[in-house]
């Protein structure tokens, strides 16, 4: 009687409680990850795991950056005209979309330059880069 | 655990709640719309237990996907926009199943104006759960 009578209540307090449960069952997620792995968990790596590419296809990638890339991003990828490249928080699909469409306004469209193989040879490339902390370390290594 | 596995149980569980949310939102608006049809009341039987097993639903959607993107709530671009729908869409659901199940009882049924609020709902749930549906799928077919 009692329940029926404040339900509009007690619905929102089980709303707001199964809410709250989730964001608390993420943030122990996000640590037990924080804990396992020296780097902040990256999501895009559990939808598609990346392959490693093979020194042919980071060589040729390598190429394609140098000749399309390079001059706004920077010849290591740091960025400077456009972004910094290392450590790209996105799926090999959703890099290959932004590179055969481009962004409007921002970054052409390299469809008609390069087919899928260079693509994939180019992400190859950016992802065998050391992403900003480990180039850091690296860099400051005696 | 293998992420594949849960990779596959959230592909699994997430149809379910949609599948009975909007379900039970359409049978309750046709038992709604035709209160004096024979079939009204098993109709809104329907749409009652349909919610129940949408909310239900939703708990193992959530939490598969939460153990597959390592609690990440937010994220970037195509799994942001994901989490975008999924969370409204998660707070409504629990919000409208258990209104929905309060209000069985027929000492304290709900006036119709009451009920036609929560269809509104029922319909903002179901196009929110759409969208986070389109978008989880964006996640794994874009191409």
């Amino acid at each position: 009687m009692i329940l029926a009578r404040f339900r509009l209540l007690i619905s929102l307090i089980v709303a707001s409680a199964a809410l709250g449960g989730t964001f608390v069952f993420a943030k122990a997620l996000r640590e037990q990850a924080r804990k396992t792995s020296r780097h902040v968990p990256d999501a895009g790596v559990w939808i598609e795991r990346r392959a490693a590419g093979t020194p042919d296809d980071i060589a040729h990638g390598r190429k394609f950056y140098a000749r399309s890339c390079a001059e706004c991003h920077s010849d290591d990828a740091s960025g400077d005209e456009g972004p910094d490249l290392r450590g790209l928080p996105f799926s090999n699909r959703r890099v290959a979309k932004i590179v055969r469409e481009g962004i409007k306004g921002e970054m052409p469209s390299f469809r008609k330059k390069y087919g899928d193989k260079e693509i994939s040879s180019l992400i190859a490339f950016l992802r065998s880069l050391p992403n900003e902390d480990q180039a850091v370390a690296s860099s400051s290594r005696p | 655990m293998s992420p594949d596995l849960f990779a596959k149980l959230h592909g699994a569980s997430t149809h379910l709640p949609l599948v009975f949310v909007a379900s039970s939102w359409a049978f309750d608006t046709a038992a709604f719309l035709a209160p004096q049809r024979n079939w009204s009341s098993e109709l809104k039987n329907f749409a009652y237990w349909s919610m129940a097993l949408g909310a239900l639903g939703s708990v193992p959607a959530v939490a598969t996907g939460l153990v597959m993107s390592r609690g990440e709530v937010l994220g970037h671009d195509t799994l942001r926009m994901h989490h975008l729908f999924v969370w409204p869409a998660f707070g409504l659901t629990m919000l409208l199943a258990t209104w929905r199940l309060l209000s069985k009882r027929h000492h304290h049924a709900p006036a119709r104006w009451q009920f036609a609020v929560y269809l509104a709902g029922g319909l903002v749930a179901t196009v929110l759960m759409s969208g986070a549906g389109y978008w989880g799928g964006e996640l794994l077919l874009e191409s």
